[in-house]
C-alpha cells in the first residue's frame, strides 16, 4: 500500500523533471511535446488532490488542445534551435530565476498545510455551499451547483470570453470568413 | 497546409477513436449534474475530436463545416445561454433562476435539471466550435491557396 505523500512527491517530480527539460531540451518541438508531458503529470496529480474537474481540463486542454495550437503555431513560423538565445544573459536570467524562486518559497511558507480543516478557505465559504447546494439547487454535484446555478451569470460571461477568444484568433489570422 | 498523414495505422485506429470520444462527450455533458465533468469538458473533448477528424483527412474544403458555419454554431450556443436566462426572466423571477421555467416540468428539481442543462449544452457548442475555429485559423495560412468557403 503505497500513501498519497509517496505518490506526490513521485508525481511532482516528474512534474519538476519536464518542466526543467522542457527548458534545457532547446528545440521547440520537443519542448512542445515535453510541456505536455508536464500537463498529464499535473493532471494525474489533481486527481490525486480530489479536483477531478479540474483534472479533466487540464488533460485535455493541457494535454492535447495547447499542444495541437503550439505544434501548428511552431510550422506557421520560423524556428531554430533557442540556443543563440540562452548563451546571452546567461547570468542576469539566472538571477532573475533565482530571485522569483526565493519569492514563491518565502510566499509558499505561509501556506496552510495539505488538508487542514481550519484554514479560511474551508471556514468561510465552503461550508455554506455543502450544506446548502442540494436544498438551494437540487442538484447533487456541488461543483455543477455552484459553476452554473450560483454563479450562473459569472458562466456565463466565461463563455463570452471564450467565444470572444475564438473570433479574436480567427480576426487576426485570417482576412476574410 | 496539412496534408494526409499516410500511416494505416495511426488512421485505423484514430478513426476507431473517434466515435467513442464524442460518445464519452455526451456521457460527460449529460452526466455532469451527477458526476464531475460538464459542459466545458464536454466542448473540448468534442473539438478535440473534430480536430482529430480534420488531422486525418486531407485538407479538403468541401468536407468541412465552413469557418462561417462554425461561428454561426458558436454564437448559436452562447445564444442558447442567454435565452434560458432570458426565459426565466419572462417567467417572473431572476435572470437564469432554473426554478421559474415552467414549460420544462412541474417540480423545481426537474426544472433545475433542464435549465442546468440547456445551459451546459450552450458552453458545449461554443468551447468545441471555438477550438475548431483557433485550429482552422492556425491550419490555415491566408497567404497560401485561399479556398472559397
Amino acid at each position: 500500500m503505497i500513501s498519497t505523500e509517496l505518490i506526490n512527491i513521485i508525481l511532482l517530480i516528474f512534474i519538476i523533471l519536464c518542466a526543467i527539460a522542457s527548458v534545457l531540451v532547446g528545440e521547440l518541438i520537443s519542448a512542445t511535446f515535453l510541456l505536455g508531458c508536464y500537463s498529464f503529470f499535473l493532471a494525474i496529480l489533481w486527481t490525486v488532490l480530489g479536483a477531478p474537474d479540474v483534472s479533466f481540463t487540464e488533460a485535455m486542454v493541457g494535454v492535447g488542445a495547447s499542444t495541437i495550437f503550439l505544434l501548428l503555431g511552431l510550422f506557421n513560423t520560423r524556428h531554430n534551435t533557442s540556443k543563440a538565445i540562452f548563451d546571452q544573459n546567461k547570468t542576469l536570467g539566472l538571477l532573475a530565476v533565482g530571485l522569483l524562486g526565493a519569492l514563491f518559497l518565502w510566499g509558499a511558507y505561509d501556506l496552510p498545510a495539505f488538508s487542514d480543516p481550519h484554514t479560511p478557505a474551508s471556514l468561510h465559504v465552503s461550508p455554506y455551499y455543502l450544506k446548502h447546494a442540494l436544498i438551494d439547487t437540487h442538484t447533487p454535484n456541488a461543483v455543477t451547483a455552484i459553476v452554473a446555478d450560483y454563479r450562473g451569470f459569472d458562466t456565463l460571461l466565461e463563455t463570452a470570453v471564450i467565444f470572444t477568444a475564438g473570433i479574436a484568433c480567427l480576426l487576426v489570422m485570417r482576412r476574410r470568413l | 497546409m496539412i496534408t494526409r498523414y499516410q500511416n494505416p495505422i495511426v488512421i485505423c485506429v484514430s478513426q476507431i477513436l473517434i466515435p467513442f470520444i464524442q460518445l464519452f462527450a455526451l456521457y460527460v455533458l449529460f452526466n455532469g449534474h451527477h458526476s464531475p465533468g460538464g459542459g466545458f469538458q464536454a466542448g473540448v473533448l468534442i473539438g478535440a475530436s473534430f480536430i482529430l477528424k480534420l488531422l486525418l483527412d486531407a485538407y479538403n474544403p468541401k468536407k468541412l463545416i465552413s469557418l462561417l458555419n462554425e461561428t454561426l454554431l458558436s454564437t448559436l450556443g452562447l445564444f442558447i445561454y442567454a435565452l434560458i436566462g432570458i426565459l426565466a426572466l419572462i417567467h417572473g423571477a431572476d435572470f437564469l433562476d432554473y426554478g421559474a421555467l415552467s414549460f420544462f416540468s412541474e417540480t423545481i428539481a426537474q426544472r433545475r435539471y433542464w435549465g442546468i442543462l440547456g445551459i451546459e449544452l450552450g458552453v458545449t457548442i461554443v468551447v468545441a466550435m471555438t477550438l475548431v475555429i483557433i485550429f482552422h485559423a492556425l491550419a490555415l495560412v491566408p497567404e497560401e491557396k485561399e479556398p472559397s468557403l
